[in-house]
């Protein structure tokens, strides 16, 4: 009797918010056939084909990943400058923490068309905004805006729009690069030659085995967890991960890719990994500067790290080249870009921004301050003396050099796996390494977990 | 059911909602003097402003409606459609999500995560803050100090206890040291590579984030238990174990009821913890994965999630909390009659 | 164990810790107090002890003490130097403020209307209640700040507040608060003429006490604490709070000092803390009429 009544409750209040929430509902989309982006109604200009016009006039938003801390002066140096150089301009700076929650933040931000006007994204955030229409296609909107770039660098930085076109929404910015880092003595305890790194990851892996049998267990070569080395390692062995139309995963037809598995379960097994990183979010910065871990992180920023919090260790880093492998060329590393939204209502303001700060002059200037080690992806900058000169045997001065001259051919052509894509293959990788599954059949397992994945999201 | 929640748990209460015997004269002359409550059918008073409950009520109900069931009614809607978190259109596609579900053996495994992680930390988080509470209840010296000690991890910020944990759990931290030293072990024990140990270990991250929050519930809550009934029993000789079995529990009876739905809605939401430990895959081979990752890693990912599959596990996830509420409900109810 | 009154009287210069109870069972509760402190504080002390080690010592490893050897606010200062601190606190207690003040009204209005038998419809709107603490914050997310956009919210302590408006949470918990006072003294509250407000306020509300300072308590972590919505809806430096603008002291990008984030985790904390120092006697000696019921 009570539990009727209460279901009748409940019937009516449901009934209600429905013809509430239908409201709500309906009421987005586009309204009398203007322009859209995404779910915003936008500027004709701002889409479609055709050069953008319009006057660099208004106020924007220029939203950066937390740099406003260490790099305040320059970047208010840099707006200053281009307000003087356009009058009547004006842009207002905000800066993002940028931690783990930095891409489904920025994606509802864009579904309520509340986008900043200039934003510094990585890449699995500019794949997601492309698909789905909010930022400004620039290589259309500005048929010149290709020039200042390493070309390298320009040629593969496209993301794939909704109907999986690859187009220009990004304005390379800066990259970290890739290198080895490691701690010499341990290598040399191991009989591994620290002057020739190898020139193949299964070259790499076969040193870690070294080192695992000369440690004992008292020290490490690297750390388990897969999440460090997929797709990165994938790409560098020339191993097709996604197909061309990015619609479904093949890495599984190459067989590398379950070598690859089977040397990661060995390596583990033998004890090359602490046990604990399988599944754990710590890099090896924390064990490599207590000396309990043979290669640290693969970004020249981790030299800089460990000068600044182990000198004992510093003294013993050496840097070498990352193994080219099949790709033969080296990786430009996660670059960071500068994006424009589309929902911008002054959008050749932003546009002008984003080219303004990204050419050769104010990358250049950015990447010699003494707090960064990052690299410009503008031609002029990067043949800038301040990278090519190298004092002494300083591993952080070699890093530097190191990864300037490997830029100017590097590859950015990574492979832009969506984080649950990613996780869904390197869980099965760790499964693998656990010993609870073949390398076959894990490799098998992550290409139909990595299927299922993006069929449901295309 | 949910009707049997509602109950009225105290004794006066039940006494004026229960049909039967005409109110007293002192209640019919009040209510003739004032525009206070009217009898109603089954002597249940009704407010002769009808409108007068709903207007003290709007604001609390306006927030859950805007807040909690606007967004859920919006989140069915989204599970019978093939949307993308991103927008863009999205098309019926009828019970689709469902039969997906119900085949898929991931969505079956955080399930059961889920679920267990619930089943084990209800039970605890009802009764060892309760045990805590009574240990801070007496006002000794320094309890004040004591008693925000115990809070502390309640503030603790996620990345101090992140890595706090972390370095007790490791290999070569601080559990696995001691085990060491005490020769209870040969070799570590994997807190934070092993499925199983990880789903535990996060588990007592959650107990131990939890207790202050929940004591200072229950200390609220002791104030109501006679100080008499334990003075009594003490001079018939019963143990601090008995006294807190048989005259403590009943007495806080209720505020365990309300902890136990607030921990078991809380305990099925569980994603930190286990992102905690268990890293962006959720454990090794994602086996620690509870039903908010699943949703995380197939509904909200921008670039390949499917909010419309996503919405109908956030469906499924209201469906078991609801279910294991009133089933908490049912069953705490059938053991007090 | 015998305790004479004499005795007492002859010993009155001491600590009259007889008075707290039998000697045996006060040594076994401060053993188990000083237990669950090492359970509970434990962990934390070696990262918060972090925060006071100088740039010559090792956070991590073995190597790394316990305590600081040479123990420096430096940390410290570097936080309050690269920072705006203060404007952080600033915003967070407005936010904290708002908070309290709409609680407390309105969960105790509805707390009280719903332990209140006599109308219909107090059914559904419990289980409304209930119902909407059941989701996943992330699942609801994005239409909760799109609703904020459309009201123009973004970027305003308004909109990181009203979420937190009134909380499904806090309306239960004044709720069996409020049916835990005495029916009778209600009844002859109602005779002597008071009106439904006249009984809430005067002989409702303050049987509640416990109940009110669990609210602000509980409001004030959680204002305190959010993350993640604030740094969703707001932009501006100058309206960030203090757990939004503390993150950034962990950039992993460019690397992070580890004192620092304790630092800054401690700064966060100790304002919590010593409200929770202030209202703690509260929690239990202010509700001997009432209690805690759903």
């Amino acid at each position: 009797m009570r539990v009727r009544r209460l279901t009748r409750t409940l019937t009516c209040i449901a009934a209600l918010s429905l013809a509430t929430a239908g409201c709500g509902l309906s009421g987005g989309g586009s309204g009398d056939g203007g322009a859209t982006a995404g779910g915003c109604k936008v500027d004709k200009g701002n889409v479609g084909s055709g050069k953008l016009t319009g006057e660099v006039k208004g106020t924007i938003t220029f939203q950066t990943t937390n740099l406003k801390k260490d790099f305040g002066g320059f970047f208010n140096g840099v707006i200053a400058d281009f307000q003087k150089a356009h009058p009547g301009t004006k842009v207002k700076w905000i800066d993002d923490p940028g931690d783990n929650t930095f891409t489904s933040r920025t994606v509802a931000d864009a579904q309520a068309c509340t986008m900043a006007d200039v934003i510094n994204v990585n890449a699995p955030t500019a794949t997601a905004l492309t698909k789905a229409g909010y930022l400004l296609d620039v290589g259309t909107k500005d048929p010149d805006a290709s020039k200042p770039f390493v070309p390298s660098f320009w040629k593969t930085a496209t993301f794939p729009d909704a109907s999986g076109k690859s187009i220009h929404t990004t304005l390379p910015w800066y990259t970290g690069g890739v290198l080895l880092t490691y701690n010499k003595d341990l290598l040399e305890k191991a009989g591994v030659d620290p002057a020739k790194p190898p020139t193949t990851v299964f070259g790499l892996f076969a040193d870690y085995e070294k080192i695992a049998k000369a440690a004992d267990g008292k020290y490490f070569a690297t750390m388990a967890n897969p999440v460090w080395r997929i797709p990165a390692d994938f790409d560098q062995m020339n191993i097709k991960v996604l197909s061309g139309d990015g619609k479904s995963a093949v890495f599984a037809d190459d067989p590398r890719t379950t070598q690859w598995v089977a040397w990661m379960a060995k390596l583990y097994k033998e004890g090359a990994m602490p046990k604990d990183s399988l599944s754990s979010s710590n890099d090896p910065s924390t064990l490599y500067s207590q000396g309990k871990v043979a290669y640290g992180s693969t970004n020249p920023s981790f030299v800089r790290f460990v000068k600044q919090n182990s000198p004992s260790v510093y003294a013993k880093t050496a840097v070498g080249q990352q193994p080219y492998d099949a790709l033969g060329v080296a990786s430009a590393g996660a670059p960071q870009y500068i994006s424009v939204a589309a929902t911008s209502e002054h959008a050749p303001v932003a546009l002008a921004f984003a080219e303004f700060l990204t050419n050769a002059e104010n990358q250049t200037a950015w990447c010699k301050d003494p707090d960064v080690v990052i690299f410009p992806t503008t031609s002029a900058s990067l043949d800038d003396p301040f990278f090519q000169k190298v004092t002494g045997t300083d591993p952080f001065s070699q890093a530097r050099k190191l990864v300037a001259d490997q830029l100017k051919t590097a590859s950015t052509n990574q492979t832009n796996l969506s984080p649950a894509v990613q996780n869904a293959i390197v869980a099965q990788v760790q499964l693998a390494m656990q010993g609870k599954k073949s390398a076959a059949d894990a490799v098998k397992d992550a290409q139909e977990k990595a299927n299922e994945l993006l069929k449901q999201g295309s | 059911m949910t009707a049997q929640i509602m109950k009225p748990a105290s004794g006066a209460e039940a006494r004026t909602s229960a049909p039967g015997p005409a109110p007293s004269r002192l209640r019919r002359l009040a209510k003739a003097a004032l525009p206070g409550p009217a009898p109603g059918a089954n002597g249940a008073a009704m407010y002769r402003r009808w409108w007068l409950p709903w207007l003290w009520t709007a604001p609390a109900i306006g927030c859950a409606v805007v807040f909690g069931v606007f967004p859920f009614l919006n989140t069915v809607l989204l599970s019978f459609t093939d949307a993308k978190p991103l927008g863009g259109a999205a098309g019926f596609v009828g019970l689709d999500n469902y039969t997906r579900m119900l085949q898929d053996d991931d969505f079956w495994l955080a399930t059961r995560n889920s679920v267990l992680y619930a089943v084990v930390v209800v039970p605890l988080m009802v009764l060892l803050p309760l045990m805590l509470a009574v240990l801070v209840e007496k006002n000794l010296p320094g309890i004040g100090f004591f008693r925000s000690a115990f809070y502390t991890p309640v503030l603790a910020s996620s990345v101090v206890v992140g890595l706090s944990w972390q370095w007790l759990l490791a290999d070569d931290g601080l559990v696995n040291t001691w085990l060491e030293k005490a020769h209870l072990i040969r070799s570590a024990v994997p807190f934070l590579s092993d499925s199983w140990l990880i789903l535990l270990s996060a588990m007592g991250l959650t107990l131990w984030k939890g207790l202050g929050w929940y004591m200072v519930f229950y200390l609220a809550a002791l104030g109501n238990v006679p100080k008499e009934l334990h003075e009594a029993a003490q001079m018939d000789g019963a143990g601090a174990v008995r006294r807190f079995w048989h005259i403590t529990i009943p007495g806080v009876r209720q505020a365990m009821m309300l902890v136990g739905t607030l921990t078991g809605i809380g305990s099925l939401r569980v994603f930190t913890e286990i992102y905690m430990l268990g890293s962006s895959t959720g454990g090794p081979g994602g086996a620690d994965r509870t039903l908010p990752f699943y949703i995380r890693d197939v509904g909200l990912d921008p670039i390949t999630g499917n909010a419309g599959y996503g919405s109908a596990v956030s469906v499924a996830l209201f469906a078991l909390t609801l279910g294991l509420t009133l089933l908490a409900q049912r069953l705490t109810k059938e053991d007090e009659s | 164990m015998t305790t004479s009154v004499v005795e007492t009287k002859g010993r009155r210069l001491l600590p009259r810790w007889r008075d707290y109870g039998r000697p045996r069972e006060l040594v076994v509760r401060y053993l188990l107090l000083l237990l669950v402190l090492g359970l509970t504080v434990g962990p934390l002390l070696w990262q918060l002890l972090a925060s006071l080690k100088g740039t010559s010592e090792d956070v991590f490893g073995a190597d790394a003490t316990l305590l600081p050897h040479h123990p420096t606010l430096r940390a410290y200062r570097t936080v309050f130097d690269q920072v705006p601190v203060w404007s952080y606190i600033r915003n967070s207690l407005i936010v904290v403020a708002l908070s309290i003040t709409s609680q407390l009204v309105f969960s105790t209005t509805a707390g009280y209307m719903l332990s209140k038998p006599a109308w219909k419809g107090r059914k559904a709107v419990w289980v409304v209640l209930v119902a909407s603490m059941m989701f996943p914050f992330e699942s609801i997310m994005v239409s909760l700040f799109i609703s904020i956009r459309d009201l123009g919210l973004v970027d305003s302590l308004a909109g990181v507040w009203l979420p937190g408006f009134v909380g499904a949470i806090n309306v239960l918990l004044m709720r069996g608060a409020f049916l835990a006072v005495p029916r009778e003294i209600e009844d002859s509250a109602m005779l002597d003429g008071a009106n439904e407000w006249q009984r809430f306020k005067y002989l409702y509300l303050p049987s509640a006490w416990g109940a009110i300072m669990v609210v602000v308590i509980n409001t004030f972590i959680s204002a305190w604490d959010d993350f993640l919505w604030p740094l969703i809806v707001l932009r501006s430096e100058s309206n960030m709070t203090l757990t939004l603008g503390l993150s950034r002291l962990q950039s992993s990008s460019f690397g992070y000092d580890q004192r620092m984030v304790m630092a800054g985790s401690v700064i966060s904390v100790i304002p919590v803390l010593v409200l929770f120092v202030i209202t703690q006697r509260w929690f239990y000696k202010g509700v001997s009429s009432g209690a805690v019921k759903i």
